[in-house]
């Protein structure tokens, strides 16, 4: 029995790929509070530059798992823009957090043509602003409009694309999208390369504190309890490893309910300030990290970013579907994604092991409650 | 989207034209080393050293066959976007890799190297040109690795001098017997030289204040 044990285990020190964002903090807080130790894990973490890096380590074995954008599993799994191979996720790292950053000019001129009259003081909706771009591309038919998003597989991609729909825009045909890496947003907008962009924190609040842009909506307004990040392993790793992926999950789900505390996030906006990992100022991830439920204004909206809560944490195949939809939707896929393909790569064994070992409520009493809604 | 070359007439044999490469390196000698060997191989070459000259705009005007890109890149998503976007921009060489290529693909990855195609590139030529760059990454690695080697031993021995020259000083002791004693502290503790001289460094450093 000890032997079969081992064998399910990964021996050597795991490594971990992140992107220094927000949403990394789980990974962070696992290895800092000891969560990976308490499970007997050895977890050495690795700070990647890109989405495609983090792909193309994990995809050829360089990592063991990774912080990844929430679509990234299937689209390597269908072999989207890279080589195709199979990548699950036991564990979702949270929920929302996203935000729609907008030039101080174009922003201005939407409110404008929304006209104060209709929104009667409030902030206007997505669908408002849209329409009002919508004129605004009307009176303006070339004048360039870029608009960036993070990667081609990513939910700041269908939010971006979706937002422009609600207005009747074709984001293919009446302006370009294109991919900016998060740290580079806030000088791209303001050397007027891109007028807007769709990312998360804390590179919305920067353009606001830096007085570049405006927060035109949060991808709460648009899409509440969206998925955002995941934790992704490849298939074969999940399928050799499934000790060590039960280990890792759980010592992450403590992590996540450690990052829902709101008296933890004092000590989280410190230690994301750490050089080896968000590494930016300690000012612009504590109004970050305030942005997430709480010190909210106007100006600075809230994100309700949160990890556990709401069931962020559990790989719901609902959400994936979703996703899969997406795709399709947006032509990244010439046909639906069947619903095997779906299971493939939403690990429900690990998650709900880990769960339950917690108390927890596991995958199938969380899936009673509804997805993603549609503005 | 400026117009592409056309892609060459079906059954016209392999491409012997030569081939436009981009290089994205944020490391100037590398980039050099790999800039000389495929202008040596006959390829024409445009690169960018500069990590904040955008991605985008090169890629448009400089309209490469083939993009070969530093892993540590930080712009290498605005690669994936334009792969997506059009199927005549530069696609992901992951693209052409087969299982059998895969060890050469996690090569490439373990060395640094990425790289991303336009249509119509033959594989092998893909290929080629690929170990071309892999290659110059490592001689690169190697240099790098010596050099590191260098400044570090360099740095080792200044430590051992200054920790010779405190026990000469304040023991009145003659050079080797300095660095006898030094060695003998290393041998009975069974630590590197370094270490013990930089032990030796802190006490004299502690008692000094």
């Amino acid at each position: 029995m000890l032997s079969s044990v081992h064998s399910t285990v990964r021996p050597r020190p795991l490594k971990l790929g992140f992107l220094p964002l927000m949403d990394c903090a789980p990974l962070i807080v696992a290895q800092e509070a000891g969560y990976f130790e308490a499970e007997g894990l050895l977890v050495q973490l690795q700070r990647e530059p890109s989405w495609s890096s983090i792909r193309d380590k994990l995809v050829f074995g360089l990592l063991d798992g990774a912080h990844m954008l929430a679509p990234m599993p299937l689209a390597c799994t269908l072999g989207l823009g890279s080589i195709n191979k199979p990548v699950v996720t036991g564990l979702g790292l949270g929920l929302n957090g996203n935000a729609m950053t907008l030039s101080r000019t174009l922003h201005d001129q939407l409110l404008s043509l929304c006209g104060k009259a209709n929104t009667a003081g409030r902030s206007p909706s997505p669908s408002e602003l849209a329409l009002a771009l919508r004129q605004w591309l009307d009176h303006n038919p070339a004048s360039g409009l870029t608009l960036a998003s993070v990667f081609p597989y990513s939910m700041h991609q269908y939010m971006l694309r979706h937002w422009l729909s609600l207005g009747g825009i074709d984001p293919d045909r009446e302006l370009s999208l294109v991919v900016v890496p998060p740290d580079m947003m806030v000088s791209a907008l303001q050397s007027g390369e891109i007028q807007g962009y769709c990312v998360g924190e804390p590179y919305n609040g920067l353009a606001v504190r830096q007085d570049a842009g405006r927060i035109a909506f949060t991808g709460h307004d648009l899409w509440p309890e969206a998925p955002e990040k995941v934790f992704g392993v490849t298939e074969s790793w999940a399928d050799r490893y499934p000790d060590t992926h039960y280990r890792v999950i759980r010592a992450l789900l403590r992590a996540c309910q450690w990052l829902d505390e709101p008296t933890n996030r004092a000590e989280l906006a410190h230690l994301l300030a750490r050089p080896e990992y968000v590494g930016l100022d300690a000012d612009t991830l504590r109004m970050a990290v305030a942005q997430m439920s709480s010190d909210c204004s106007p100006l600075l909206p809230c994100t309700h970013k949160h990890f556990f809560a709401h069931g962020g944490t559990a790989p719901l195949k609902s959400r994936m579907r979703w996703i899969a939809d997406q795709m399709l939707h947006w032509q990244q896929v010439e046909q639906a994604v069947p619903d095997s393909m779906l299971d493939q790569v939403c690990r429900l064994e690990p998650y709900d092991a880990a769960a339950q070992s917690l108390s927890l409520p596991t995958t199938a009493e969380l899936s009673a409650r509804p997805g993603p809604v549609t503005v | 989207m400026a117009d592409r070359k056309a892609p060459p007439p079906a059954g016209s044999g392999p491409v012997t034209a030569p081939q436009h490469v981009l290089l994205v390196d944020s490391e100037p000698g590398r980039a050099a080393l790999l800039e000389q060997a495929l202008k040596d191989a006959g390829y024409t070459v445009d690169k960018r050293t500069d990590p904040n000259q955008p991605l985008a705009r090169l890629v448009a005007d400089t309209q490469p066959d083939m993009v070969i890109i530093d892993i540590d890149a930080p712009d290498r998503d605005v690669l994936e976007q334009m792969s997506h976007v059009s199927r005549d921009n530069p696609r992901p060489i992951v693209m052409y890799a087969d299982q059998d290529d895969a060890d050469f693909v996690t090569q490439a990855i373990r060395s640094g190297v990425s790289a991303y195609v336009a249509n119509g590139l033959r594989p092998e030529r893909v290929k080629s040109t690929l170990a071309v760059a892999v290659a110059r990454f490592r001689e690169f690695q190697a240099l790098r690795q010596e050099l590191d080697d260098a400044r570090s031993e360099l740095a080792d021995r200044k430590i051992v001098e200054k920790a010779k020259g405190l026990i000469m000083k304040h023991r009145k002791v003659s050079e080797d017997e300095a660095f006898a004693a030094l060695r003998k502290l290393a041998m009975d503790r069974s630590s590197r030289l370094v270490d013990v001289a930089r032990n030796v460094i802190d006490v004299f450093e502690i008692t000094q204040e």
